[in-house]
């Protein structure tokens, strides 16, 4: 069982992580920093309960993830949480990376893709309807396996393959709306 | 390290493979085994393509999803817990 002295050396170092991962899920500063202090206040009093050597970090995840579930979703949820469409595999490399029909070349393609700022890549992924956005968040930019995705999200691991598979076809899609939208994109080349 | 898909070696490749996805949300920060994907990988070069642009595009989201936590909510959070320990 772990130790509540070595508390705040064990778990500060994660505070990163978990508040970014709270703005992506709060969408607001306010709402994060509020949900981070209350994830770790409730983690200090049930770490007497975590069992030292495993994973820490999936722990305070799984705790932020109940946290905010309980407290701030309600308010939260958008009329608009409703499924996607269907978008086929590999959206955005069919149309930006190596495939056939693709328009840019590797150079170029490099380009566009750092042309994806912090403000795009957010509100991507801060769009996305909840069950597709959070398997993302850990997955992508956390770095979580599929079963501890499971396991912080409490779902079976199937679920969460099909929700990152269709959720990251999504995101993808966006991005590319936005290149689109910026005129990012170069016109296709003319058909001899 | 065997195939977790259970048929990576018999997908038609020319479309891409949705199985690239499956190897790298199985062990995203293990160096050994991402060499084993790329490994396996690198027999198709469609698949090595779509390998590729897979981590770059993860990485681009990655990179670009980084809130620095304020210096006034660690301060607090920090008082708190001592406080708490204080407490007890």
């Amino acid at each position: 069982m772990a130790d509540q002295a070595t508390f705040s050396e064990d778990a500060m170092p994660l505070m990163d992580g978990l508040y970014s991962a709270a703005m992506r899920m709060t969408r607001n500063a306010a709402d994060a920093e509020d949900l981070v202090q209350e994830t770790y206040l409730k983690a200090f009093n049930a770490y007497e309960r975590f069992e030292t050597g495993t994973n820490l970090k999936a722990w305070m995840y799984r705790i932020l993830t109940n946290s905010y579930i309980n407290a701030y979703r309600k308010k939260q949820r958008r009329p608009d949480e409703s499924d996607i469409d269907d978008i086929e595999d590999l959206y955005l490399y069919r149309r930006l990376g190596g495939a056939e029909s693709a328009v840019l070349s590797r150079s170029a393609e490099d380009e566009l893709l750092e042309m994806f700022g912090e403000d795009e890549v957010k509100l991507a992924l801060e769009d996305l309807p909840e069950h597709y956005r959070m398997p993302i968040l850990l997955a992508d930019v956390e770095g979580f396996a599929y079963k501890e995705i499971a396991e912080i999200l409490d779902v079976p691991i199937g679920t969460v393959m099909s929700r990152l598979h269709r959720g990251r076809k999504q995101l993808q899609k966006r991005l590319y709306s936005f290149a689109e939208e910026h005129r990012l994109l170069p016109d296709p080349e003319p058909v001899s | 390290m065997t195939d977790p898909c259970g048929e990576f070696e018999s997908r038609d490749c020319g479309s891409g493979n949705p199985c690239v996805s499956t190897y790298l949300d199985n062990c995203p920060q293990d160096v050994e085994c991402q060499t084993v994907i790329q490994a396996l990988v690198a027999k198709c070069s469609t698949c090595n393509d779509t390998y590729a642009f897979e981590m770059r595009v993860r990485t681009v989201v990655s990179r670009r999803c980084n809130d620095p936590v304020p210096d006034a909510l660690k301060s607090k959070i920090f008082r708190a817990i001592q406080q708490a320990q204080r407490s007890r």
